[in-house]
């Protein structure tokens, strides 16, 4: 029998023997009758020993005799009893209908009866009995006795309300309960069957009552499980089996069903539906299958060990993460496995786990890897009990947390850097989450002013309120959204009130698990400061008219201002990348980087002439000067060309050095220039008097109205003045001749040597060449030396000025000196010019005569007075060649070749 | 009005100059008064009329700081400058100081000698306007203050009636004083009026 049968029967308390006990006491209680009709023959002796209570009423009710049993039953004597003097034996409500009923009785009105009634004992108990009545009458018919039997059913009737409040249990259980309860007979036809069971098979309560269950299961095959097991229960077995009916999964009982003497009369099944059940236990299957699986494919180690550490399992996971086979592992206790550093980690959680004294526990420590290495994992540790509380066996979760561990550490030891650097490096760094900075370093403190703890008082903006980003602040926002990193450039004003420029820059990062933002900024006001300058310097550099050229060592371009822009003519686009040389003629690179780079990699500066080319290929002169630029370290690093277009320049030095040597011309002839002015104003008042008295003459004859006498006089007056601007040319001339000039013995070579200096600066400037052919030895001549000079330095100017329109490489100059006939020293200037057309030849000598626009046309008037007074000459004769040859003569010193004065 | 005979005054310090000069003009039947300093002209000159003819360079007083001493004098006597040759800054001083031309010497006489008679024309156009100003100016002084104010109505424009409501007179009273200050005025006709009026303004 199962447990569920068992459960059920304990449950009503009851077996089927108790059933089968049911009609064995309604036999005692027919017998019972029966013994009563005996009693109405032979009374007397039965009477007092009868087993149950009788007593003898008169027809009116009134006891005549009791016997024992009655007395014992009731709690009273017989005397007592007869007496009539105990009330209230009768159950009160019973009483009034007992008395009618005995009544009837006497009467014949009807015949003898038995009721159930209560009577009450002495010692107050409500005493159950079965009471008959019957009626003894005499021979001529008349009423004599009553005779009562009394029964007690005290015991029956607590019984029958037992059985009654379990039949009716049996029967809400049954009709509630998922079963089917059966009874058949011994022709296995159903005589019971209930149970709300039946719903699921779709049949009424005893709905199957008649029909075999050969029949009800629609199979003829006396070798089907069913029948099988009920014949076996006629047999007296009990037999369970379990059969699919209509899809549902049915678990069946089936045993005797007895009569009271233990006869088979039939039998009795139960059937349990248990569908839920299989389909749970396959659920379970499935399940553990599953944990199975779980078990061994977990991704972390799980090993299931006994209370002292023995492994009974262990998975995969585990055996991979230490390196050992299952069967190694399971060798060992976990100590064992331990880092031996560790092990006293998990001696007192486990001894409390396994005493009950808690759940779990978790512990990070290292495991030994078979290769000997360490393995730091994070363990959970459970414990599974049974129902007293006994530890079976431990669970044990490990996780292999070495990497994570091992960026834990590197996470300190950022942390570490972090905090080292953050608190000692210069840049000012906030992490700021919200509205609130919650890191700052002394950097902080020192850019903005405001002590740490200020800082971290107040929200970030709230540093200062001037302290804003050059964008807005929502920039901060979009880009902690987008993770990437923000700068900025924002001002921000110290506590001490002067601004400070920061060169801020914002990315996200964590900070207590939370995003936040990490801003470092640097104090750049200086490197402000030095942009601004820089910017003025750079556009002063723009603004400048001459070209300043930044390049590198090598001489590549890297800057190139709007002056650079002008006088090349290459936009800065153009010229950067280029090497400095491109704006020279291509043969002279070469030597450029001779001559110029040495001295300047040797000086740092270098300044020369050179000439340049623009982009438009024309060439032009300029001065440029290079300097060569040094980084912080002194090591060099770019230089820098300033060039000036001397064009210009050169035109103007030209003009002046033309300009003085005009002057030097004028100066030269002021004297003769001052005379002249004199002259010319000391003849105006004569010669106007002259024209004044000649012209009043003539006006007079013409209108006849002079007098001859005043005619005479002015005509004398006119002669005078005649007389008088002769006299002012007669005294110039003396004073012009008056006086010896000055005379010293000189060498005409060394002349001409002292001449030169001076005369270079025209004939370089001019791009002239200058040759001499100086015979040595030469005689001395008697003269003005400066003069004589003078004389040359006329000479060669304008030789010079004789070749501007010469080809510059036929623009030579040569001063010869030679030994004359006669006894002079002839010295000789000849130029490369154009040479003088015939009709001018004879005009040269004149004064004031002059081929040039600027000339005064004295040179070379007074040239040839010079050596005329010398006693020389001074002529022009043609070249051969073209050009013209100056000679004059000095007379030697009377052959005195080395006379001194 | 016919005044004293016009005269050129030559001042030189040259005497060569000065009297060749003198022969020269007188010549042409003008009048000639000669001095040998810019002192001794100032001595003997009494605003007649003429010409001077003046030498730019001269020992003592200058011939432009005569000019200036004549400026200082209000002696409107044109002046014509000898330079000796083209001293242009002296030129051009000359000029500014209110020179009337200049000539350089050695000079064609012909030129002199006309730029001498226009000299002497524009001084004596400008002795008449002077006289005829002095005059007029004469005249307005003779008016009454009355006489003066409808004078300055007529000349305005201004018809009798609004003269007389102006000055809060009968318009007889105006007629009359009007016929009265025409004749002092010696006025012939509205335009002599207005004429007289403006040379009175003029600055001369």
């Amino acid at each position: 029998m199962s447990a569920r049968i068992r459960a059920i029967v304990r449950l009503f308390g009851m077996t089927p023997s108790h059933a089968n006990a049911l009609p064995e006491v309604v036999r005692r209680e027919r017998s019972t009758e029966e013994v009563l009709h005996a009693i109405d023959e032979p009374f007397v002796g039965a009477f007092e020993h009868a087993p149950i209570g009788m007593a003898l009423l008169a027809p009116d009710g009134r006891p005549l005799r009791v016997n024992r049993a009655l007395c014992e039953m009731l709690g009273y004597s017989e005397a007592e009893l007869v007496s009539g003097t105990v009330g209230g034996l009768t159950y009160p409500d019973e009483d009034a209908a007992g008395q009618a009923r005995l009544r009837h009785l006497v009467n014949g009105e009807i015949g003898p009866y038995h009721i159930e009634k209560r009577y009450i004992a002495r010692d107050g108990h409500v005493l159950w009995t079965l009471t008959s009545l019957s009626l003894l009458r005499d021979a001529a018919g008349a009423a004599r006795y009553v005779i009562v039997h009394v029964q007690d059913i005290s015991a029956r009737k607590e019984m029958e309300k037992i059985l009654h409040d379990r039949e009716e249990r049996l029967r809400v259980f049954l009709e509630q309960m998922p079963a089917v309860l059966w009874t058949t007979d011994v022709d296995l036809r159903f005589t019971s069957g209930r149970g709300r069971g039946l719903v699921e098979l779709d049949l009424q309560p005893d709905q199957v009552v008649g029909t075999t269950v050969g029949e009800y299961l629609q199979t003829d095959d006396a070798g089907a499980l069913p029948v099988v097991a009920h014949r076996a229960a006629l047999r007296g077995e009990s037999v369970s089996y379990e059969t699919d009916v209509q899809g549902r999964a049915f678990q069946c009982h089936v045993g005797p069903f007895r009569d009271a003497d233990g006869r088979i009369i039939g039998t009795i099944g139960l059937a349990i539906n248990v569908t839920e059940q299989r389909q749970a236990e396959a659920a379970r299957r499935e399940s553990e299958a599953r944990f199975a699986n779980a078990f061994e494919h977990a991704p972390v180690g799980i090993a299931i060990s006994d209370p002292d550490g023995h492994p009974l399992r262990v998975n995969r996971a585990l055996c991979e993460m230490l390196g050992y086979s299952e069967e190694e592992l399971r060798l060992k206790k976990a100590a064992e496995l331990t880092h031996p550093d560790d092990r006293h980690l998990t001696t007192e959680p486990r001894r409390r786990l396994v005493a009950g004294e808690i759940a779990r526990y978790h512990v990070e420590k290292r495991y030994l890897h078979r290769l000997g290495h360490a393995v730091w994992v994070s363990q959970n540790v459970s414990a599974v009990r049974d129902g007293s509380g006994r530890t079976l066996y431990l669970i044990a979760q490990t996780q292999d947390v070495t990497e994570r561990r091992r960026m834990l550490e590197a996470l300190q030891e950022s942390e570490a850097k972090f905090r080292t650097l953050a608190e000692t490096v210069g840049a000012a760094i906030f992490i700021f989450q919200g509205e609130r900075l919650r890191y700052v370093n002394p950097a902080a403190e020192a850019i903005t002013g405001q002590s740490r703890a200020a800082l971290l008082e107040g929200g970030f903006w709230q540093i200062d309120p001037h302290f804003y980003p050059v964008a807005d602040s929502p920039g901060i926002a979009s880009a902690t959204a987008a993770r990437h990193l923000i700068r900025y450039e924002v001002r921000l004003r110290h506590r001490s009130g002067e601004f400070r420029w920061l060169d801020f820059t914002a990315g996200v990062t964590e900070f207590d698990g939370q995003p936040a933002v990490i801003g470092t900024a640097f104090d750049i006001t200086q490197r402000k400061r030095d942009e601004r300058a820089l910017r003025e310097q750079a556009h002063i550099i723009d603004q400048i008219h001459d070209a300043v050229i930044g390049t590198d060592l090598a001489g590549y371009i890297t800057s190139w201002n709007r002056g650079a822009e002008h006088m090349f003519g290459y936009t800065v686009d153009e010229a950067l990348g280029k090497h400095m040389w491109r704006l020279c003629r291509e043969e002279r690179r070469d030597i450029l980087e001779r001559e110029v780079m040495l001295p300047l990699r040797e000086r740092g500066t270098h300044e020369l002439e050179i000439e340049l080319q623009r982009k438009s290929g024309e060439m032009f002169p300029a001065h440029l000067s290079m300097t060569l630029l040094t980084d912080d370290r002194g090591v060099p690093s770019r230089l820098i060309g300033y060039c000036v277009d001397i064009t210009e320049r050169n035109r103007v030095e030209e003009a002046m050095r033309q300009h003085q040597a005009q002057l030097a011309h004028v100066s030269r002839v002021s004297v003769m220039g001052q005379m002249a002015a004199g002259l010319a104003h000391e003849l105006n008042q004569p010669l106007t008097a002259i024209v004044s008295y000649t012209r009043g003459c003539a006006h007079r004859i013409r209108s006849r109205s002079g007098r001859a006498t005043k005619l005479r006089e002015a005509m004398e007056e006119a002669a005078a003045q005649a007389e008088r601007a002769a006299d002012i040319i007669r005294s110039l001339r003396t004073m012009i001749g008056k006086g010896e000039p000055r005379r010293d013995w000189k060498d005409v070579n060394a002349l001409v040597h002292q001449v030169l200096p001076f005369a270079e600066a025209e004939t370089h400037l001019h791009g002239v060449a200058v040759r001499l052919e100086l015979t040595p030895h030469l005689p001395r001549v008697q003269v003005d030396g400066i003069q004589i000079e003078q004389v040359i330095l006329n000479l060669v100017r304008n030789a010079v000025d004789a070749m501007q329109e010469t080809a510059s490489e036929r623009r030579t100059l040569i001063i010869s000196t030679a030994k004359s006939a006669g006894d002079r020293v002839e010295v000789a200037v000849r130029d490369a010019g154009r040479g003088f057309p015939p009709e001018i030849a004879s005009h040269i000598f004149e004064p004031f005569f002059t081929t040039k626009s600027n000339g005064l046309g004295m040179g070379l008037s007074i040239s040839r007075s010079i050596i005329e007074a010398h006693g020389g000459n001074l002529w022009a004769s043609a070249n051969a060649d073209g050009g013209t040859t100056f000679h004059f003569t000095l007379p030697a010193g009377e052959g005195k070749r080395d006379a001194r004065p | 009005m016919r005044g004293p005979e016009p005269t050129v005054f030559v001042v030189d310090d040259d005497p060569a100059m000065r009297n060749s000069l003198c022969w020269l003009i007188e010549s042409i039947g003008l009048p000639v008064k000669t001095a040998a300093s810019a002192a001794e002209f100032l001595r003997s000159y009494a605003d007649a009329p003429g010409c001077l003819v003046l030498d730019v360079r001269m020992p003592g007083m200058s011939g432009l700081e005569l000019q200036a001493e004549l400026a200082a004098r209000r002696v409107c006597l044109p002046i014509l400058v000898i330079t000796a040759y083209a001293e242009i800054p002296l030129v051009v001083r000359a000029m500014k100081g209110g020179a009337f031309d200049f000539i350089e010497k050695p000079f064609n006489d012909q030129t002199l000698l006309d730029r001498i008679r226009k000299a002497i024309s524009a001084d004596a156009e400008a002795r008449r306007i002077r006289d005829e100003q002095d005059a007029v100016k004469r005249r307005l002084a003779q008016l009454t203050a009355r006489e003066r104010a409808i004078m300055e109505g007529v000349v305005a424009g201004k018809s009798n009636k609004m003269i007389a409501y102006e000055l809060a007179l009968n318009i007889k009273t105006i007629e009359h004083h009007r016929s009265r200050l025409m004749q002092k005025m010696q006025a012939n006709s509205l335009v002599d009026l207005i004429r007289f009026s403006v040379i009175a303004t003029e600055p001369y």
